[in-house]
């Protein structure tokens, strides 16, 4: 059967049990939803758990999607709430350090090698800073840089005002980018308080 | 520049970055070269950030069959069939189909009925037979259960100690409930009131006070939590148990130790993870 391709009509027809509709809605959606689990948990291994959870949460739960929010801001709350489930679940795994730039050789013979070394570390590096980030600034940067959800609606996702979702993008940036312009680059910012002031 | 004007310039910079400015805040930062650079800076963490690593096919493929058997079994029991042979992968990957899942439960059910006899045999003839060896043997030719038991029933032990139980027999055995899909979950038994000190004289019952676990045998339940007021072990997390809420037993949530509570006024079972008091799974009727 031809299954319609927007996210209303496929939740309009999952809800009535059809079963490739629940399938290509999850498939939609499950790239964006594991981005956000392996953003706010660090790790490839917790962030499959919680994607999984997630998906399977969100089909438990599908029933009671009422559509007021998009199907997407609905189910990246979910995906959230997965992964900060995890993080509580278990203890955090060490987070993959770059690789140290000493012990790579001098002369590369690849020209295109550096770069591809260069964007592993800026990737672990990004992975080693976000995940020092106060989990109120990692959620709302991912929300928005991830999820590529608007500051109302992450405001509904994490129940809090607009201008807390603000403050907690911006601070979470500024420290990204003080920490990701230092020479070394991955070092552990130092502990900040979120706030709950706009 | 102090912090506060620090962080309005960051708030600014950032809101700006994602069209969420004013059109008189964004004036302001586009005459600016130093929010300009602000911004730049900015805008690199965001597609640093955005650049997340793709999710491997296995991990995929693996979460959307999960979904989707969530999805058969809520379908069979709503439409109250057993007949689903879609396949299932659980939390962990292990691949099974639907209808071994349905088996699996009747075949857990009789088993553990079946122990629940036994069990209560066991304990009658513990009972009986505190004072002589008998108790010893008896206990010993059935799988050597109880150690507790044994001391009870050595010549030399304390008679002042509590009797041996059901309980305390099926403690020894430590076993738990596996549980792998919602509808296992929410086909645990509701324990009723605990029973009065003059129900402790029947058959395969025990008294609250010496009650811990649920009893459990061949990782199925045999419903004895109720019988026994049951409660969550020590290493359970008896806090996340809510006012209306009752626990059902200490069980294996996919691969994960876990406690199964029931809502007494909605019904809902959840699976709780007794460290942390997270919900890992929640089935409404």
């Amino acid at each position: 059967m031809a299954v319609p391709l927007d996210d209303r009509a496929l939740v309009s027809a999952a809800q009535g049990g059809d079963r490739d509709a629940v399938d290509r809605l999850l498939r939609l959606h499950y790239d964006r939803v594991h981005a956000v689990c392996r953003r706010i948990t660090g790790n490839e291994t917790d962030a499959a758990d919680a994607a999984q959870e997630a998906m399977i949460a969100i089909v438990r739960n599908l029933g009671r999607f009422d559509g007021r929010s998009s199907f997407g801001t609905w189910a990246y709350r979910i995906a959230t709430n997965a992964s900060l489930d995890e993080l509580r679940r278990r203890r955090r795994r060490p987070v993959m350090a770059p690789p140290d730039r000493d012990d790579l050789p001098h002369e590369i013979p690849d020209p295109d090698a550096g770069l591809r070394l260069d964007a592993i570390a800026d990737r672990a590096a990004i992975e080693a800073e976000l995940a020092a980030l106060p989990e109120e600034f990692r959620v709302a940067v991912v929300l928005r840089d991830v999820a590529d959800l608007d500051y109302a609606e992450i405001a509904v996702v994490l129940d809090i005002p607009i201008g807390t979702v603000k403050s907690r993008i911006a601070r979470g940036r500024a420290a990204l980018a003080t920490a990701l312009s230092r020479p070394d680059g991955n070092q552990v910012l130092p502990p900040q308080r979120p706030t709950n002031a706009p | 520049m102090n912090d506060d004007a620090l962080h309005s310039d960051h708030e600014l910079v950032s809101a700006y970055l994602d069209g969420e400015a004013s059109s008189d805040e964004r004036a302001v930062v586009e005459a600016s070269p130093r929010l300009q650079a602000l911004a730049a800076s900015f805008s690199s963490v965001r597609e640093h950030v955005a650049d997340a690593p793709i999710a491997a096919a296995e991990a995929r493929e693996h979460a959307l069959a999960a979904a989707l058997a969530e999805f058969d079994t809520q379908t069979t029991t709503t439409a109250s069939t057993g007949t689903v042979t879609t396949g299932v992968t659980t939390g962990r990957g292990a691949t099974i189909s639907h209808f071994e899942t349905h088996r699996r439960w009747q075949w857990r059910l009789l088993t553990g009925l079946a122990a629940a006899v036994v069990v209560g045999i066991i304990g009658v003839n513990v009972l009986d037979n505190t004072d002589d060896n008998t108790a010893s043997t008896a206990i010993e030719d059935s799988r050597n259960l109880d150690t507790t038991a044994q001391r009870a029933a050595t010549p030399t032990a304390d008679k002042t100690q509590p009797r041996p139980t059901v309980a305390g027999i099926s403690e020894a055995a430590e076993a738990v409930i596996v549980v792998d899909t919602p509808a296992e979950l929410m086909a645990l038994p509701t324990p009723p009131p605990p029973p009065t000190p003059s129900d402790s004289s029947v058959v395969g019952t025990n008294t609250p006070e010496t009650s811990t676990a649920g009893t459990t045998l061949a990782g199925t339940s045999t419903a004895t939590p109720a019988a026994s007021g049951a409660s969550p072990s020590a290493t359970s997390g008896s806090a996340c148990v809510g006012a209306d809420q009752v626990f059902l037993a200490d069980i294996i949530y996919i691969d994960i130790p876990a406690i199964a509570v029931r809502n007494l006024v909605t019904g809902t079972v959840q699976a709780i993870d007794p460290a942390t008091c997270a919900i890992l799974a929640e089935v409404t009727p």
